[in-house]
Parts: C-alpha cells; sequence; structure tokens
C-alpha cells in the first residue's frame, strides 16, 4: 500500500473525500448558496451575510458542544432555556452592584451549575436526558421569567452592548463580526478536541456502545457530567452574547432555539443514535442554516414557507446518504 | 491532518464564493451614511437600487410593514389600507408590501427588519413585538436611513429610536369608553369581569387600568362592580377556559368586557352555546368578521374596536410624505392622508388614526376585515 504512486494516491484521497458524510453536506451547503443566489439579487452582498451570521453564532457555538452531547449518545433540550437564565442571572446581578465583568464570570459559573445539575440527573440517577432536559428547559426558563417576569433588563455598560461590532477585524469597509472570529476559533478548538484526544475516542465510545465503555475503563459517568456541566457553560456564553448583541435581557431570550441547534447538529451529519458525526459537519452545517434562513428572508418568502423548507431539508439530509449506505451495502 | 486541512479549504472555498459575490452589490459604507439629500451621487448610478435608499426620489416610496406575526386577521385589515392607499396614488409611487414572523416573540421581527433594510424598503412599519429588544436593530436601519415608523402601538421608553409611531386610537380613552359600552348593555349595574389577553400584554394592562380608573372615580359606574380579570393568553382555547370558569366561579356575573379580539370572540362563543345571553352581555374590542355572528343572533349587542384599514391607510400616506421628506416626525407638523384628510403630529411623534368605534347591529354590515 505504501508503495502507491503519487498519482493513485491523489486519486484515492479524492474518492475518500466524496465518499464521507461531509461532502454531502458541503454539497448541501453548495446547493443552498446558489439557490439563494438566484432567489434574490440583494442576496450577494458580503456585508449583509455576515452581520446576519452574528445573529446565528450564538445557537452555533452550542451546536458545537451539542454535537459531543449527541456523538455520546445523549440530548440537551434545556440550552436556549439555560441561555435565558444565565442572562437573566448576569443582568440581575450588574444590576445589584455587581461589576460586569464580574457579573459574566459568575453568570458562566452560574451556567455550568445548571449542567451539573442535568449531568448528575442522567450520570448519577441514570434517568434518560431526553426527560431530564425536557424538565430542565421549563425549570431554567421558569427561573428566569420568576426573577424578571415580562419585563426586560437593559441599560447595561456601554462596552458590553454590541460586542459582536467591534471593528477589530476590518477588510476595506467589510466588518468581520468578531463572535464569527471567536465561533471559527471554537470549532477548531473543538474539533481538535474531538478528533484528536482521548477525551474524543470516549465520547465517541460511550455513544457508540455505552457498556463497552464501562468495561474499557472509561469513567462514563465524569465524562457526562462534564458534557452536560460544558454544554450549560457555553448555552450560558451564548446568553451572554445575546444579551450584549440585543442591549435587553428578556425570560423569552431564543425561544424554541434547542430545536434549530439539534437541526444545525443533524444537518451536518450526526447520527441522533450517538457514536457517529463530526465538528466539520456541524461546521458546515452551521453555515448551511444561515445561508438558506438569510437567502429565503431576504426573497420575501413566508415565514410557514420558510418552516416547510427547513424542515424537508433537514429531512432530505438524512434520508439521501442512508439511501446511498443501502444501496451500497445491497451491491456488495 | 488530512481532515483540518479540509475544513480550511471549505472555509476559504466559501469565503471565495461570498467574497466573489461582493462587487455586485456593495451596501451603502457606513461613512457614506446617506443623507436625504444626496439623491443622485455618482455612484448611486451604478449600484443595485436595492443598496441605496437614497435612490428613492427618483423610484416608487417603497414600505414595508412588518404585523406582530402572520395570518393574523387585524393586521391583515392594516394591510388592506396599505394597499389601497397604494391603488389610489398609483403604484409608480408607492409600493407597499408586508412580511412577518410566524410567531410573535419579543426578537423574531430582527431577521425581517434587516432583510427589508437590504431590499432597500424606504420605510418600515413595524407593529413591534418588543419594546426594547428590537433598538438596536432600528439604529442601524436608520443609519442607512430608512425610516421607521411604529405602528399600532407606540414602544415605551424607546421612543428615540424609532421615528413616529402611528396609534389605532387615543388608548388614554379606550378603558373608559368600554366600561360606558358594557354599561350601556347591563342599565349599568351589577358584577363585571375582565377577560384579558396575557398577564403581561402592556396595552391590555394600560387599558385595564383605565377601566379600573373609570370605576371608581365615576358615579356613573358606582353600581358595577368589577370582580375578577382572568387572562386567556390570547388563545382561544385557554379564553374559552377562562370564560368558562368565570361563568361558574360568579353565579351572578352581569358583564364581561374582552379587550381583545381572541377574547371577545371566545367569551361570545361560550355565551352562545351556553344560551347565556339573556343573563352575561359580552364586550370587548372585536373583529367585525369574527362578532357578526353573535351581533346578528343577539349574543352581543355591541363592542368597539377602532379601524384598522384607516391605520394602514394612514400609515401609508405618512409613510410617503415622511420619504420624500414632504412632512418632519416632529410635533405640531401636519401632513394630508387621502380621504381622511389632514393630520397633526403629535408628542413624541405620535399620530392617532380616530377615535374608538362602536359596532352594533345597526352598521355590522359595512365592516369587512
Amino acid at each position: 500500500m505504501a508503495k502507491n504512486s503519487p498519482k493513485t494516491e491523489n486519486k484515492n484521497a479524492l474518492l475518500n473525500i466524496t465518499r464521507q458524510r461531509e461532502f454531502f453536506t458541503f454539497l448541501l451547503l453548495i446547493a443552498v448558496l446558489a439557490v439563494s443566489l438566484l432567489g434574490s439579487k440583494n442576496f450577494a452582498d458580503i456585508n449583509y451575510i455576515l452581520k446576519a451570521t452574528s445573529r446565528y453564532m450564538e445557537y452555533a457555538i452550542i451546536a458545537l458542544i451539542m454535537t459531543f452531547i449527541i456523538i455520546a449518545g445523549q440530548i440537551d433540550l434545556s440550552v436556549a432555556s439555560c441561555m435565558a437564565c444565565v442572562a437573566t442571572f448576569t443582568a440581575l446581578m450588574y444590576h445589584a452592584g455587581v461589576p460586569m465583568e464580574l457579573a459574566i464570570v459568575l453568570g458562566l459559573a452560574s451556567g455550568f451549575c445548571l449542567g451539573l445539575v442535568n449531568g448528575s440527573l442522567v450520570a448519577f440517577a441514570n434517568l434518560p436526558p431526553l426527560i431530564v432536559t425536557i424538565g430542565t428547559m421549563a425549570l431554567f426558563r421558569g427561573t428566569s421569567q420568576i426573577f424578571i417576569g415580562d419585563k426586560s433588563l437593559s441599560k447595561f455598560p456601554s462596552w458590553f452592548n454590541s460586542l459582536e461590532k467591534l471593528p477589530i477585524i476590518k477588510i476595506g469597509d467589510t466588518l468581520i463580526p468578531i463572535t464569527l472570529i471567536f465561533f471559527i476559533v471554537l470549532a477548531a478548538g473543538f474539533y481538535l478536541l474531538l478528533h484528536r484526544t482521548g477525551l474524543g475516542r470516549k465520547i465517541y465510545s460511550l455513544g457508540t456502545n455505552k457498556t463497552a465503555a464501562i468495561y474499557s475503563g472509561v469513567n462514563t459517568k465524569k465524562v457526562t457530567l462534564l458534557l452536560f456541566g460544558f454544554s450549560s457553560l457555553f448555552a450560558g456564553l451564548a446568553g451572554i452574547m445575546t444579551m450584549s448583541r440585543l442591549m435587553v435581557v428578556r425570560f423569552d431570550m431564543a425561544q424554541g432555539g434547542e430545536l434549530e441547534i439539534i437541526t444545525m447538529v443533524l444537518l451536518g451529519g450526526t447520527d441522533i443514535n450517538g457514536g457517529k458525526g463530526s465538528i466539520l459537519g456541524t461546521f458546515i452545517a452551521v453555515f448551511i442554516v444561515i445561508i438558506l434562513k438569510t437567502g429565503l428572508m431576504v426573497a420575501n418568502i413566508k415565514a410557514q414557507d420558510q418552516m416547510f423548507i427547513m424542515g424537508a431539508l433537514l429531512l432530505l439530509s438524512i434520508i439521501i446518504p442512508n439511501i446511498a449506505r443501502i444501496m451500497k451495502e445491497k451491491r456488495s | 491532518m488530512k481532515k483540518l486541512c479540509m475544513v480550511f479549504a471549505l472555509v476559504f472555498a466559501i469565503a471565495m464564493v461570498i467574497a466573489g459575490c461582493a462587487p455586485q452589490a456593495p451596501a451603502p459604507a457606513a461613512s457614506e451614511a446617506p443623507s436625504q439629500s444626496a439623491a443622485a451621487s455618482p455612484s448611486a448610478a451604478e449600484t443595485t437600487p436595492a443598496a441605496e435608499p437614497s435612490k428613492a426620489a427618483e423610484g416608487p416610496v417603497k414600505v414595508m410593514f412588518i404585523p406582530k406575526n402572520q395570518g393574523n386577521p387585524y393586521f391583515e385589515a392594516l394591510v388592506q389600507g396599505f394597499e389601497e392607499a397604494e391603488k389610489e396614488v398609483g403604484s409608480d409611487k408607492l409600493v407597499c408590501d408586508t412580511t412577518g414572523p410566524a410567531t410573535a416573540e419579543a426578537t423574531s421581527q430582527i431577521e425581517f427588519v434587516e432583510a427589508a433594510v437590504q431590499n432597500g424598503y424606504n420605510v418600515i412599519c413595524i407593529a413591534a413585538n418588543s419594546n426594547d429588544a428590537l433598538n438596536p436593530t432600528f439604529d442601524d436601519a436608520r443609519a442607512k436611513g430608512v425610516k421607521i415608523v411604529v405602528i399600532n402601538g407606540d414602544i415605551p421608553g424607546s421612543e428615540t429610536h424609532r421615528d413616529a409611531s402611528i396609534l389605532p386610537t387615543d388608548f388614554n380613552t379606550v378603558g373608559a369608553a368600554q366600561i360606558e359600552c358594557l354599561g350601556a348593555t347591563i342599565n349599568y349595574e351589577g358584577e363585571i369581569a375582565i377577560l384579558s389577553a396575557t398577564t403581561d400584554a402592556p396595552d391590555q394592562n394600560f387599558w385595564i387600568e383605565g377601566m379600573k380608573k373609570t370605576l371608581a372615580d365615576d358615579a356613573k359606574y358606582a353600581k358595577m362592580k368589577l370582580v375578577d380579570t382572568v387572562y386567556g393568553d390570547d388563545q382561544p382555547e385557554k379564553s374559552s377556559t377562562e370564560m368558562e370558569a368565570l361563568i361558574t366561579k360568579h353565579p351572578d356575573l352581569r358583564g364581561v368586557i374582552a379587550p381583545t379580539t381572541v377574547g371577545v370572540a371566545a367569551a361570545s362563543k361560550i355565551v352562545q352555546t351556553k344560551k347565556l345571553a339573556e343573563k352575561i352581555s359580552v364586550i370587548g374590542l372585536g373583529l367585525p368578521s369574527q362578532m357578526k355572528e353573535f351581533i346578528k343572533d343577539g349574543t352581543v349587542k355591541q363592542f368597539q374596536l377602532w379601524n384598522p384599514v384607516d391605520e394602514g391607510y394612514l400609515g401609508a400616506y405618512f409613510s410617503m410624505a415622511l420619504a420624500k421628506g414632504e412632512v418632519e416626525a416632529k410635533e405640531g407638523a401636519t401632513f394630508k392622508a387621502g380621504r381622511l384628510n389632514e393630520f397633526t403630529i403629535g408628542k413624541d411623534a405620535v399620530i392617532i388614526t380616530g377615535p374608538p368605534f362602536t359596532f352594533d347591529g345597526s352598521n355590522i354590515d359595512n365592516f369587512s376585515f
């Protein structure tokens, strides 16, 4: 094998790429981009697209950790509620006189603790994560509503408002949102963690076969606990980012966001049953969602029709690769 | 490592594709924020009309109406008004479109505002879902020269983030008008209750406050006693359940005020099925189309609302005048709005469409919304 000529090696590498699940996701991205460009001439504006990305980066960073969770055979539906809850805590602390910097750190810490609640119920009480996080989904949002009702908390320090617009990286007149850069760096970190470390292997083994993972010495309880802890930590971070972008905190912040986040992960080819998936897939899927949603929006497609298209896309993205796989299995 | 390389290759490829689009439609750079007068800057000819709000002076004024949510008959009546104005003025001078979110969440309108700005609309008329969550979005839109007109309810505390506000009626008078409307049907005496929208709905709460004040201050209503206030969350099922509970809980109930279109229809339906019209009088703020059957069969004697068609019509005319610079969004300025004649802009750039209107058997057939 090692003595292959460089040409065949290249060819093999190319074939390998086309066989990967991510390649299909990438094709989908190209298709979605083409549709959006055809849909409206006003879509092809780099400033507009970049601005639109900043609206989705909050969900996108949660999608990264959600990829870990789903690969590990778990699910966390409480993330969007956790965003609201942590943002509420942070804003309340700030209004109680805590400096914003400290309030953010404490807010993130509270997020981690919320995640540990999820994690311990799943890991130590052996409860199904679906049920646990449906419960905490209502619990976290309820907590937020108890504290602030239907009011908005605002009047944050001016340095904190609209952080995504900080002109740190600017090419000509094009401002690259700082949240986008953050997401790309974070994605690289998550990529290395999942595909290059022992922790990553543990997460895969947890999702493939939990019993086998236990017998091969994986501390599954610890891994699960940490996964949920970090899930809520990043959700809290996303909540604080939303708070900065909107300059207000409300209890209904990011309502229904958990489904959009899970859509991103599944669209990227991660298997809802666990054991399969990649950060690259999620990374591409995030941009599919952004491009498609922005494209449909600017093409003036009705909100109901947009939902239909998103749903159909998700189903297709799951069905088509499976058809390809089944056909391949039949042939061989 | 191969995968990592692929990540970068993909990012690069996407960046190239998107960057490739850029030169075709440069958005107005922040530095040259369009001043209204700069209608024919030399660059305007090369760019797409969409990205240059300042081109408006030549083509029609483009107005985008964003309702709280889609599929809401009330807002469809406003759209009717916008369309009427467009037809009257001619679509070479005025183009009115509508788009909106599926649900009325606080932040669900943000992307619609951004898309309308991107699509080159000159004025955005919006029934805002939040008093403050849209502020940064409004600021960005206005920095690009787009006018923001809040319609059908103001955004208290955030008035500096919009250009003007159009109200359907003077909300200060709604509470008192509703009490009078109910009083007239129950001889100004007996136990009454309120069936509202959500506990936090700002408009409804403001009117309920007005009702309570009227009941307390005006001797005419001294024999009317408010026994309960319940909330149907503007959902038909919940409103019906709450109405049924009211009837059970207060056997001496004489009247119900439902200052929300969903609530008043649900309450009327319950009274109709339980055949309680003789005993309980339902009034409120309702849509003629939904309330027609109850007026016709005598379940409901009268109810109120303002005229949302007029409101949309006014919104279209005002937007056009504002975009053309014919009127400034300032207190005391005046403008003409077609068949509705002249309007004067009030304090905080608020424009009031007209007084509350009472619908009954004699006039309900004249309205189709």
